[in-house]
């Protein structure tokens, strides 16, 4: 049982990254109809300037910071220069987009930083504590709550103010959106500026577990999308329940089954829920733009 | 109020609009008709900025609007409701409101009294998703919609479309109301009567090109533009 | 004669007869021998994923796992059990084949975007069973091929290996053309001009899009016991997602729905590395052949979505188009 909840509790830290990742998807599909496939790379990329700014001045929180204010004007200027110009191709086209920005940002990463593996340290270092026989760890309660709090005020902002209702308004009908004056670029800069920051968030916490590295990320990239599928690309919710469930899944198979394997199998539920609930547990249709 | 001058517009390589001028004066009710495919939407497209017209100019009293973006015209004081209504279906009735006086957001509030003034039942669903509204409750919050931006001038593209006879006579007296407190209507209608015999003025339309235009009731009366273009009824 | 050369499976014929023979009769290099076998190698599966991406418009980013997969399947049974080569050539198109069956019965029923996600999950899951499974792939140590045979005869030299696989890829051209002139390719062009359209027509594009997908993989399968037979050697990293936005990238680049397109975005793709290594300033930087593509990747697609196969009809349509264009004023009068 002891081993069952560390599971647990590893599996909801894991899977609150997941989550992050994979409201950030969701959000930019939503609003601006396009899959970004670059999502990981840009985080890895995110990480990489949490890193240098860490050996730079020491400090955590402006290495954090200063990842995140990268990741504002990294979306900003991604969804300016390769999606906005594509605003008229087709889905396929736009995807091939971020498919191509993937080498883009991976080449870029590579040439700056090296293809080196750098150890990063955790949020938060404190010593272990334990409840009963399980050990928390300080870090993992730390990324639990914060990534918690995010998803708060995220959609506490999507729920109640108006760029939220204007946000709904344009993923799902963008054109009468503009007709009722909503400023529509601004809708896309702006959710291709969040999505970009919870991937880099979610690349910054993750660091300490993968090092940081240019393929840091694949890991996180592949579950956000198992999770994104799994709570269905139609929902803002789905996504982030989506996240921790496969957090939990991915660490309990690869402690009761097998570990080698994990990913071979965490896949075949990606496979058993497309046949089975190919909305995912809490989609709707997603209703097609006119 | 709103002048369009020789206005031409490309769908493509679809020629729309053909060197379409027509005014609307402040106050009036004007109707445009013509048949599906005239260019009646066209012309809407091009006021609200969604169509930017080849030549010609669009000018909001004395203002150039011409090719200014959406939310530019919107803030001038021009709404547009769109065609089939286009209401937000997961979007509560009060959100979609609310995103109606998305350039107006500081007096929203004072606006959706004056609203609910109009429609009572949209109050009642308030708190509804609006997919689930019967279509004339939708035509209603799509005109709400439209007048919480406090629009100088309202564009309403067929209001009466798909709507049973009694709620169709309804919504066009509501539009008189409307248009009785101050607001300048332009009416995009395929049903010629009913909104003739609100309207101020009229143009008609056809594959492009304002062949007619004049007093609503003049219009009204003549037979042989009836029997030509507005199917003889 | 003029007839003859307007006949396009011959001009494929005379075309491939006239490229397998230049390695035999000038005197080249064994690396600049390597990079045309590959070149023709990676034109077959661009060939196969081009009939997915530029017809049935849907997206792969498994195409390099499917490839490894016959790669594996080719060294294992030739090396195993002493099937013959062209056996399991034929195995390692057709096992690739019946999974992409599967996957895609389970992925192409829905719309739009599932494919992309689930290919790129199989791709992953793919990739570590390369690594798990060492029974049959020998895992991180990696798998060695033989030498292939051929009636007794054994393609030693890359030269006549390049005769091989260019014989292969001629033959899947001719069947790919075949394929794209019958019913079914009817069906897929007009799956491509126009989904709705097509499917008003009562085109199932459930189906069209699952044999686009099939064939995508048979393809890619036959490329990858062609590259194993070529490198007599394979191990799991070589089948990663970076391999895939490859394929991908020769697609786009070269021209969608176009097989010259295919076989000239391969070259493309095979020919960056070696031109940015010739290039001084250039050589110190790390992947720099990844950012190249990404950014040609990315221009065609915004302003050459017909690819290198069609850029100058493209100019000369775009320039035509401008005069053409009516002049308002005029139309008037």
């Amino acid at each position: 049982m002891v081993e069952f909840f560390q599971n647990v509790i590893a599996g909801l830290e894991t899977g609150s990254l997941y989550a992050l990742a994979a409201l950030g998807l969701v959000l930019i599909y939503r609003t601006s109809d396009v899959i970004n496939f670059a999502q990981g790379e840009m985080a890895m990329f995110s990480s990489f300037i949490a890193f240098t700014l860490f050996q730079q001045t020491m400090s955590y929180p402006v290495a954090f910071l200063g990842a995140i204010v990268f990741a504002v004007v990294l979306g900003f200027l991604v969804e300016r220069i390769f999606i906005r110009p594509a605003s008229k191709a087709t889905l396929v086209s736009k995807m091939i987009i971020t498919l191509g920005l993937i080498m883009i940002f991976n080449g870029l990463a590579s040439a700056i930083f090296g293809i080196d593996m750098h150890p990063f340290r955790k949020a938060l270092t404190m010593d272990n504590m334990t409840i009963g026989e399980v050990i928390i760890q300080p870090n993992a309660i730390f990324i639990i709550s914060i990534t918690l709090v995010i998803m708060a005020i995220l959609f506490y902002m999507i729920k109640n103010t108006l760029m939220g209702i204007a946000i709904r308004a344009t993923a799902q009908n963008e054109t009468t959106a503009k007709l009722m004056g909503v400023p529509v670029s601004k809708v896309y800069s702006l959710s291709w500026i969040i999505a970009t920051v919870l991937g880099a968030i979610a690349g910054v916490l993750i660091a300490p577990t993968t090092n940081v590295s240019t393929t840091m990320m694949a890991e996180v990239h592949l579950k956000s999308f198992i999770a994104a599928v799994l709570g269905g690309f139609g929902s803002f919710v789905g996504p982030v329940v989506g996240g921790f469930v496969i957090g939990v899944f991915d660490n309990l198979v690869g402690y009761y089954i097998s570990l080698q394997w994990k990913t071979v199998i965490v896949y075949a539920l990606l496979i058993i829920i497309l046949i089975v609930k190919p909305t995912g547990l809490f989609g709707k249709v997603h209703r097609k733009k006119v | 109020m709103l002048k369009l001058e020789k206005v031409d517009a490309y769908y493509g390589y679809i020629h729309a609009l053909k060197n379409v001028s027509l005014e609307i004066k402040e106050g009036n009710i004007v109707t445009l008709l013509g048949a599906n495919g005239a260019g009646k939407t066209s012309i809407l497209k091009v006021i609200s900025g969604l169509l930017k017209p080849q030549k010609g100019n669009v000018a909001f009293n004395g203002k150039d609007l011409t090719g200014q973006s959406p939310d530019k015209v919107v803030k001038q004081g021009i709404i547009q409701s769109p065609e089939g209504r286009q209401v937000f279906p997961e979007l509560t009735v009060k959100e979609n409101l609310q995103i109606g006086a998305y350039t107006q957001s500081r007096e929203a509030n004072q606006s959706l009294e004056k609203v609910f003034h109009y429609f009572p039942r949209l109050k009642e669903r308030e708190k509804q998703d609006a997919g689930t509204l019967s279509g004339g409750e939708q035509q209603m919050l799509a005109i709400g919609r439209a007048l919480m931006a406090k629009p100088k001038l309202l564009l309403l593209d067929e209001p009466s479309l798909g709507l049973a006879p009694l709620i169709v006579k309804d919504i066009f007296s509501i539009i008189k109301e409307i248009n009785g407190q101050g607001t300048t209507v332009f009416l995009v209608e395929q049903n010629a009567n009913q909104a003739l015999s609100i309207s101020h003025y009229a143009y008609i339309l056809e594959t492009g090109k304002v062949i007619h235009h004049g007093p609503a009731a003049e219009i009204k009366n003549d037979s042989k533009i009836k029997q030509a273009y507005l199917g003889g009824h | 004669m003029k007839g003859i050369l307007q006949n396009k499976p011959f001009l494929y014929i005379l075309t491939g007869l006239i490229v397998a023979m230049i390695p035999l009769v000038t005197d080249m290099d064994r690396s600049t021998l390597t990079m045309l076998n590959l070149i023709v190698i990676y034109a077959i599966v661009a060939i196969g994923f081009n009939i997915l991406l530029g017809y049935a418009g849907q997206i792969s980013l498994g195409h390099a796992a499917f490839m490894g997969l016959g790669a594996y399947i080719s060294a294992y049974f030739t090396s195993n059990f002493e099937l013959p080569f062209l056996a399991s050539l034929l195995l390692a198109g057709v096992i690739p084949m019946v999974v992409g069956l599967i996957l895609g019965l389970v992925a192409l029923r829905l719309e739009g975007h599932y494919l992309a996600i689930a290919t790129l999950g199989f791709g992953v899951a793919l990739q570590q069973t390369f690594k798990e499974w060492i029974g049959f792939t020998n895992g991180f140590s990696g798998a060695r091929a033989v030498t292939p045979e051929i009636f007794g005869f054994a393609l030693r030299e890359r030269e006549h290996f390049f005769v091989l696989v260019v014989i292969v890829c001629v033959l899947l051209i001719l069947f790919a053309h075949n394929l794209l002139s019958s019913k079914t390719g009817r069906a897929l062009i007009a799956m491509r001009d126009s989904e709705h359209a097509a499917q008003a027509m009562g085109v199932s594009l459930f189906k069209y899009k699952l044999i686009a997908f099939a064939l995508s993989t048979f393809y890619a399968g036959i490329g990858g016991s062609l590259y194993v037979h070529l490198i007599r050697f394979t191990e799991p990293n070589q089948w990663g997602i970076d391999v895939s936005l490859n394929l991908l990238a020769m697609v786009v680049i070269g021209g969608l729905a176009s097989i010259p397109g295919s076989v000239l975005g391969a070259a493309f793709i095979v020919f960056i590395p070696e031109f940015v290594k010739d290039i001084e300033w250039l050589q110190n930087i790390k992947n720099v052949a990844s950012i190249f593509t990404g950014v040609a990747l990315v221009l065609v697609i915004l302003f050459f979505p017909y690819g290198l196969a069609r850029i100058s009809t493209q100019i000369k349509a775009s320039l035509l188009k401008r005069q053409k264009q009516p002049i308002p004023k005029e139309m008037e009068g």
